[in-house]
């Protein structure tokens, strides 16, 4: 049924497809409630895979927030007004319920993949399936 | 460069891809099928699992119209595209808008006994039918608190067989069509996705189409698809991106219409089922309103708890209990698909009006009235900031509640980025789906259709497909 396919090509060219930034896997830490190290970890690689799944015009915009909003959490950090994970947190949370849109969203967009992940991935989930290497 | 030659090239393998290729190949005509994503056995993924959302959805469900609100979608991608992953919910296109759409974009033979008669006929090739069963308690409850309140609710037929001890089977493409069109003699072509369609530059015709095959090492290699009729059906986003991709843009991506929808996770003093999705709607407000039951594993339901507060805990630890119910509007507002050079996914935006917003409250409000009528004892809109409701007395909170900035929305049905019809001015094509100024050209799928049709669009997809593909078999 397949033609034969004799040429090959360079792939095209991924500009959605950069790894997770360092303040997104913190944001990912944040939000997590998995006690277990492992459950914390198929939460990450799925939300990674998640981020490099989404569509390029999303995957920018959501890069350029988290340039933004991880440099302000850094000047937070060097003032000392966020000095670990649980304040981090709580500043999530306050952006979550923020009037700007695009801030709430990006905090909403992290928690949902985090909690459909722990949910779905944890030792407690519907079936207990692994995330699969498609 | 490879290339492969076939009289007709179908683009997509869904709901109107499979319609297209079986209806072709079982008159006798070479049909090839390229679809983007992989082909799984059909069993081979728990429905609304993880695993399922990873190897079936595109950008693994997670997808966006941007707007205020934004409002989030998912779509399949696989052979079978959406149809082997959404519920199977099969309902007709109502007469009344079939007439109203014939009439405002001078649709031809677009009456509602035509369309009834293909209808009937992929009717029967599926299986569509009612429980031979009690319903299960997520799909009782609405029809409980509807009821109760006075309110019209029905059970929606589905793409479902069922066998002697009831347990159901959703007849989804790659479970009917896709293999009855394969014995036919078309080739179906996984893992394929179209760069552009291949036009010819004097008088527009469809060549043909360049596409980029992966193969199961990861590879990636370009084939050179030629074809006498070029038949999109890609879906509604990423038909005419591919459209727009190929040079195509007189009324392509304008005018997307979709069913905006509000949640509730629902908490009840007895288990629910989770392994289904309810098949009672309730009616009463229809066509501009629908409520019915969403998927409910544990995933979803942390995520729709989790949209009214973080205090979940305690119902998260019940999630037996809980289900996931949702209100779908017809939108006054619309949108847009822009393909961008130098990008594989289009940009997509959506403008919800005012009165889309007080709709969608008002469906809010609905929904937890119906809920809380069918005995729930907790309500966790999914608006910011909640709050939760447990009597009737705190529903009223939501219509203040119900802003730009506080509703987190979704919905699965898109639709009428290149509608059809004869009025040149607002349509991408004529009444069968031929694209205006390039011969040999067609769409045949949710874009077509002039609006969102306030329920489930597979059926009038499917139909409308069917009725098409009639035509242009006449013209072969």
């Amino acid at each position: 049924m397949s033609p034969s396919v004799v040429a090959a090509d360079r792939p095209p060219r991924r500009i959605g497809s950069t790894l997770m930034l360092r303040f997104e896997r913190e944001v990912v830490t944040a939000l997590g409630n998995a006690p277990e190290q492992s459950t914390r970890g198929a939460v990450e690689a799925f939300v990674d895979g998640s981020l490099r799944a989404l569509p390029e015009p999303i995957r920018l915009g959501l890069l350029g927030e988290t340039v933004i909003l991880g440099t302000y959490v850094g000047l937070l950090r060097a003032a000392g007004r966020v000095e670990d994970t649980v304040d981090l947190r709580r500043r999530l949370d306050a952006w979550e319920g923020s009037r700007i849109s695009y801030l709430r969203q990006y905090v909403h967009m992290f928690r949902s993949l985090v909690l459909f992940a722990e949910n779905e991935l944890g030792p407690d989930a519907t079936d207990a399936e692994q995330e699969p290497a498609v | 460069m490879a290339s492969i030659t076939t009289e007709v090239l179908v683009i997509g393998s869904g709901a109107g891809g499979a319609v297209t290729a079986v209806r072709l190949a079982e008159s006798g005509h070479d049909v090839l099928v390229v679809e983007e994503g992989p082909w799984f056995d059909a069993d081979e993924h728990e429905p609304f699992s993880l695993p399922e959302m990873v190897a079936k959805y595109r950008h693994r469900g997670a997808q966006v119209a941007l707007g205020n609100p934004a409002v989030a979608f998912g779509e399949g991608r696989c052979v079978g595209g959406s149809t082997e992953v959404n519920s199977g919910l099969f309902h007709r296109l109502p007469d009344h808008l079939a007439e109203e759409w014939q009439r405002t974009y001078d649709i031809d033979d677009f009456d509602p006994a035509t369309l009834a008669r293909y209808a009937t006929r992929v009717e029967t090739e599926l299986g569509v039918s009612t429980l031979p069963t009690a319903p299960p308690p997520s799909s009782a409850a609405l029809e409980r608190g509807a009821t109760k309140l006075g309110w019209r609710n029905v059970e929606f037929a589905r793409v479902f067989r069922y066998d002697e001890q009831g347990r159901g089977t959703k007849q989804t493409m790659s479970r009917t069509l896709l293999p009855k069109a394969v014995s036919a003699g078309a080739r179906i072509l996984p893992d394929c996705r179209v760069l552009r369609l291949r036009l010819h530059p004097g008088d527009g015709r469809a060549l043909g189409a360049r596409c980029e095959r992966t193969h199961p090492d990861g590879g990636r290699e370009i084939l050179d698809v030629d074809a006498d009729h070029v038949v999109v059906c890609a879906g509604a986003v990423q038909t005419p991106a591919l459209l727009q991709r190929s040079g195509v843009r007189r009324n392509i991506g304008r005018g997307l219409k979709l069913h905006p929808t509000v949640k509730i996770a629902a908490r009840f003093p007895h288990p629910v089922d989770h392994g289904d999705v309810p098949m009672h709607r309730v009616t009463e407000f229809a066509p501009h309103l629908t409520i019915g039951g969403s998927a409910s594993r544990k995933g979803q339901i942390a995520m729709a708890l989790a949209e009214a507060t973080h205090d979940i805990d305690d119902a998260l630890a019940d999630w037996d209990n809980v289900a996931v119910y949702y209100a779908a509007i017809r939108s006054e507002g619309s949108g847009r698909v822009r393909a961008i050079p130098g990008l594989k996914a289009p940009l997509i935006t959506y403008k919800l009006t005012d009165a889309d917003m007080s709709r969608l409250a008002r469906g809010l409000v609905h929904l937890g009235e119906v809920l809380l009528a069918a005995g729930a004892t907790e309500l966790y809109p999914s608006l910011v900031g909640g709050p939760v409701a447990r009597r009737l007395d705190d529903i009223g909170q939501w219509w203040d509640r119900s802003t730009r900035s506080n509703s987190n929305l979704m919905t699965v049905h898109l639709t009428s980025t290149v509608r059809m019809g004869n009025d040149r001015a607002l349509t991408g094509t004529d009444s069968y789906g031929q694209v205006w100024d390039h011969p040999h050209l067609h769409v045949n799928d949710a874009s077509l259709l002039p609006d969102a049709p306030g329920v489930n669009p597979q059926a009038a997809i499917m139909t409308i497909a069917s009725r098409n593909t009639e035509h242009l078999i006449t013209s072969l």
